[in-house]
């Protein structure tokens, strides 16, 4: 192993390798990072959600001329909608779910007013379809009762409510010390002070909340914290959402079915962005997609400008050093004593850029997660990208250096 | 070469140079323009994220957040203060004549009708403003203009349409005089905007940042008129309404009203400030305002500062595009490095024959300029597919993803500059190669 | 040592045969000091890489040291080139970036010598052309003599049985050229065979025998060329 004698030759003649030594090592820094990266987003968007998102649909729809008492006319709408054979079930909502934003508000577990007990609690209304509308499993306690939906023509944010169904996960947060099945029937309160009892009469599988696929503790700690209310917002706004679950495979024949039921319960109507609920997933989404694809991007491009950078500098080396190849080979040196020492240079230089790119990479980790809202990176990832690039070195050089094998000893022999 | 030499000359021995070194050239120009295409896509998108949307008037016009708080905790301190306010407050402001201008401001959905000429009814947004708002964010008017203070005042039933409404509504002619139907309400057209596409939208943070002002705008005044609730965007409530009536909205704890002020000098800026803290301290006695003042005025780049559009992640792709360039001008260096290493015997040759260091130090700039230059405007070809890619990937920002004169000229004076110093070293190393040393044999 | 008979070397292009070597046949004792001069073109370098086997031949037998070496493969010659033959080149073909220790050491690694080997080698090779007190030096630091007596350093460190020089002095004035000679002078007679191919006169004088070589063969004064020829040398056999 001629390692001794590929340092001193490379270090005397060291601008080529210093450069090829920066380019692996911010390569690596790079890639490594960017992996990381594209692993959150990856991890963000397959959080689960707790809906039937591929078989809702959602509906923005608005009567042109709004009458004085909806309810009745709302009420009709669904039990026709309800009526069409495939439609598992249709609600109302106040906004579709799984949007990226959406309402919010805050309890509390005890009746003092205390604000560090509040907890944040991603909020919708709808009525006592809303978990079969939804595919929403009921895991404890009751469903809302008709006469417990109450149609409001007002558009306050959030209307009292006395029951409430709350996910497993904020029941939860709520009573830490309880059993989950026991938080049926315990009271919280709204906000920071208000008094008024609220009864939770179910507790339902987790939903996400709107943040849940954010960067902060907050989002990790109560990404799940949902309550349902039972409401219905006739109020003349931006029309009503109409959230309807098919049967498999028959979606879009029956968004046409229920478009089509609609216009021929009222023709004066205006429909909304009539969209999927797996589309409004991938529309909030859409942002983790695009910093994957863009970092995915760079990093592929840059593996391919370093390892160009290698095969060229490989390449000019072994043209460069022809005489003195035929000159080892008359000395002696069989071709795969030449094949090692380009081998073995290469991997010396990518050993020095690995070292320098790890150290670089944690740094680059260390600044991201100050300005990012990050976790701590898995220590998997520098030995992988280690990995990746020594076999990058290798596929790059390999060519160069089997034409470096093919040098005839004659060629030393040649005059100059 | 021994006569006087000029940039035409070494423009035509670098074009030489080129075309007898194909390959190397050839992948010193695409690393040169993969590096600058990448980091040129991700800048144009940065530049325009964080342009002044209103240069004319970002000094002077501010908006306010008011630390309105009902309950007081410890460490609190620091809490932000409200980004929108109230009814209440936002009238009491306006009331004030410290800013020699204001905007209060909006949105919600209305259906729009102009039966008359038989088209179809349509959704779509709907603004309550106060005149202010045209002259703060500089609104462009094709025909008409905005309501006057008198009709503000009076309650006048007149609206603003916007250029693309108009353009459904009427067919793009000037309609300013005819009447429409908007919520259920008549109005008299008294203006119509020209295009009014701010980037970012700043002065409605709630409502996206890069999308379109659509639909139509009627006086703020008209809020307990036709009572219309604020239907899109978000308000934030600290209490529930008492009532379920729409004065109890307007009286309620609800924050959603954008107020922004024209505040031209720094004697009003101190005036307004203090009279916001005055009126805090008052409205402490109904136990609002609790905790320590905070109150924040914002001028427009600050507000824009305060709002992180431009968050963490977007300096992460910015570091990442910049690192990469850094990647493809090392790789350049040492394709130089080695074009420039291989022609020793050539340099030795010209030395030899009298050519000056400075010179040929010259010579090899220019070639590398060159190249640079080359390499920029491969790099502008590709940040154009870049930001096609963009645009695919992120529906909403159309156009933010798009090149001006502006980033053309920076993208090729970097790439130019950036080549150069890559370039230094090998260039100047070998002009000091001794003449008669590669002329001799090794 | 050395017997070549009736040696030919043919290179074939797709439009061109030449023949660079024909019929040739040579005898070469152990000990011998023998000058190989001719004009250029005439085959004395294609005659040194065959003996140096460098190249391949066509046609004839080569022994060397009563092996047979035909038809060897890359490893085989290699490793003969390594253990048994040493070369200096005209032009040095030290390696730039290596300082005089290395650059000996580099057909000892190829041996498999063992460090510390290694090292006594290097010393006394390097002892013997005067130049150990320059081992950390690079050769660009070096005069052509200085360089040629090094290369010659590195072609003794093996203790090969058969030395080949490739115009040793070509590239080097008159006094340095007198240096090298007088060492090739002491390695002879200290036992190594020495082939020297040279163009100048004077050196091949200073061998003890000349073989003499014209179009491909052995000239012995019959050809027509060689009647045409300078100032033919006698064959001393």
């Amino acid at each position: 192993m001629e390692i001794r004698p590929i340092a001193s030759s490379m270090f005397r003649n060291r601008t080529g390798p210093i450069l090829i030594c920066l380019q692996i090592a911010l390569t690596l820094a790079l890639v490594v990072n960017s992996i990381f990266i594209i692993q959150l987003q990856m991890e963000k968007i397959s959080r689960p959600l707790g809906t039937d998102v591929d078989n809702t649909a959602v509906f923005n729809v608005a009567l042109v001329d709004p009458l004085e008492d909806m309810e009745p006319f709302l009420k009709n709408d669904l039990e026709e909608i309800r009526r069409i054979p495939g439609i598992i079930d249709v609600t109302l909502m106040v906004q579709p779910l799984h949007a990226g934003g959406g309402m919010s508000s805050g309890y509390r577990a005890v009746l003092e007013a205390n604000p560090d007990r509040v907890l944040g609690v991603a909020l919708n209304e709808s009525d006592e379809h809303g978990l079969n509308a939804l595919g929403v499993e009921l895991l404890y306690g009751r469903n809302f009762r008709t006469d417990e939906v109450r149609y409001t023509a007002t558009n306050a944010q959030v209307g009292p409510s006395e029951v409430v169904l709350v996910t497993e996960s904020l029941a939860k947060n709520l009573f830490p010390d309880s059993e989950t099945a026991d938080v049926v029937g315990k009271i919280i309160y709204r906000g920071e002070a208000d008094t008024t009892p609220i009864e939770i009469i179910g507790i339902m599988a987790d939903v996400a909340a709107h943040w849940v696929n954010r960067d902060s503790e907050f989002a990790r700690d109560s990404g799940y914290n949902f309550i349902l209310l039972p409401l219905v917002q006739t109020f003349y706004g931006e029309g009503h959402y109409y959230v309807f679950r098919t049967e498999l495979g028959a979606q879009d024949r029956l968004m046409a079915a229920v478009t089509d039921r609609l216009y021929e319960i009222d023709p004066d109507r205006l429909f909304f962005e009539p969209s999927t609920q797996a589309e409004i997933v991938r529309n909030s989404q859409e942002g983790f997609r695009a910093i994957a694809t863009i970092l995915g991007v760079i990093s592929v491009l840059m593996v391919m400008v370093t390892a160009f950078g290698i095969v060229g500098l490989a390449s000019f080396t072994v043209n460069q050093r022809t005489r003195q190849i035929g000159t080892r080979r008359a000395l002696g040196a069989r071709k795969r004593d030449i094949l090692r020492y380009f081998l073995l240079e290469n991997v010396m230089l990518t050993t020095i850029g690995v070292v320098l790119g790890s150290a670089l990479a944690y740094g680059i980790h260390l600044f991201l997660f100050s300005i990012m809202h990050i976790p701590k990176m898995s220590f998997t990832l520098i030995p992988a990208g280690i990995v990746v690039l020594y076999v990058l070195g290798f596929v790059a050089v390999i060519g160069p250096a089997l034409r470096a094998t093919a040098v005839a000893p004659a060629i030393a022999s040649r005059a100059v | 070469m021994l006569a006087d030499s000029n940039i035409a000359y070494d423009l035509q021995l670098a074009l030489n140079s080129v075309k007898k070194t194909p390959v190397l050239s050839a992948l010193m120009v695409a690393a040169i323009g993969i590096g600058i295409g990448a980091c040129m896509t991700i800048i144009t998108i940065f530049y325009l994220m964080t342009a002044n949307p209103n240069p004319d008037n970002s000094e002077e016009i501010y908006t306010y957040a008011l630390h309105n708080h009902l309950t007081v905790t410890e460490g609190q301190e620091d809490e932000r203060p409200r980004l929108m306010s109230t009814y209440r407050d936002a009238l009491y402001i306006l009331e004030s004549d410290i800013p020699t201008d204001q905007s209060v401001h909006y949105q919600s959905w209305a259906v729009y009708r102009n039966s008359e000429d038989g088209v179809n009814p349509f959704w779509e947004l709907y603004r309550l403003v106060t005149p202010g708002f045209f002259s703060l964010f500089d609104v462009p008017f094709l025909y008409g203009g905005a309501w006057t203070q008198e009709q503000e005042d009076s309650k006048a039933m007149v609206i603003v349409l916007t250029r693309e409404t108009n353009d459904r509504l009427f067919g793009g002619e000037n309609s300013v005089g005819r009447t429409i139907e908007a919520g259920g309400e008549y109005y008299e057209v008294v203006g119509v905007m020209d295009h009014f596409k701010p980037l970012p939208k700043y002065f409605e943070f709630d409502n996206g940042f890069f999308n379109e002002i659509s639909g139509a705008l009627v006086p703020f005044s008209l809020t307990p008129v036709i009572e219309l609730m604020k239907n899109s965007g978000g308000r934030s409530c600290l209490e529930m309404p008492e009532g379920d009536d729409f004065q109890s909205y307007l009286d309620a704890e609800c924050h959603w009203l954008h107020h922004w002020v024209r505040l031209p000098t720094p004697e009003k800026r101190e005036a307004f400030a203090e009279m916001l803290d005055n009126y805090s301290l008052e409205q402490r006695r109904f136990g609002r305002f609790q905790g320590p003042f905070n109150n924040r005025l914002f001028n427009l780049m600050e507000w824009l500062e305060h709002l992180e559009i431009v968050d963490g992640t977007m300096t992460m792709l910015i570091g990442v595009a910049l690192m990469f360039l850094i990647v493809c001008l090392l790789n350049t260096n040492a394709l130089l490095f080695a074009k420039f290493t291989g022609r020793s015997a050539e340099v030795g040759l010209k030395r030899a024959l009298g050519c000056s260091k400075k010179r040929l130090f010259r010579q090899h700039l220019v070639e590398i300029g060159l190249v640079g230059l080359v390499g920029g405007a491969l790099g502008l070809l590709l940040a154009l597919v870049g930001l096609a890619g963009i645009k695919l990937l992120l529906t909403d920002i159309d156009d933010l993803a798009d090149m001006n004169t502006d980033l053309v000229i920076i993208a090729i004076t970097a790439s130019i500059i950036s080549t150069l110093i890559a370039g230094l070293y090998p260039a100047w190393r070998t002009c000091q190669i001794a003449p008669a040393k590669y002329l001799k044999s090794q | 040592m050395l017997t070549m008979k009736g040696v030919s070397k043919i290179y074939r292009t797709d439009l061109i045969e030449t023949h660079a070597l024909r019929d040739f046949s040579v005898e070469i004792r152990a000990g011998d000091f023998v000058a190989v001069t001719g004009p250029s073109g005439s085959g004395k370098t294609t005659l040194l890489n065959i003996a140096g086997l460098l190249e391949s031949f066509n046609g004839g037998t080569y022994e060397l040291d009563g092996v047979d070496m035909f038809g060897l493969d890359d490893d085989d010659s290699s490793k003969i080139r390594n253990e048994q033959i040493g070369f200096i080149f005209q032009s040095f073909n030290l390696m730039p970036d290596l300082n005089l220790f290395e650059n000996v050491d580099v057909p000892l690694r190829y041996r498999g010598f063992k460090a510390a080997e290694r090292k006594r080698r290097i010393e006394e090779s390097l002892e013997r052309v005067g130049l150990s007190g320059r081992m950390k030096h690079l050769p660009s630091q070096l005069s052509g003599g200085q360089q040629q007596r090094v290369a010659i350093a590195r072609a003794l460190a093996g203790d090969p049985k058969l030395l080949l020089a490739d115009e040793p002095t070509g590239n080097l004035d008159s006094l340095m050229a007198r240096q090298v000679l007088d060492l090739l002078d002491d390695i002879n007679r200290a036992g190594t065979t020495i082939v020297m191919v040279t163009h100048d006169d004077e050196l091949a004088r200073r061998a003890r025998r000349n073989v003499h070589v014209l179009d491909g063969k052995v000239d012995d004064g019959t050809s027509y060329h060689s009647q045409q020829a300078e100032r033919p040398i006698e064959v001393m056999a």
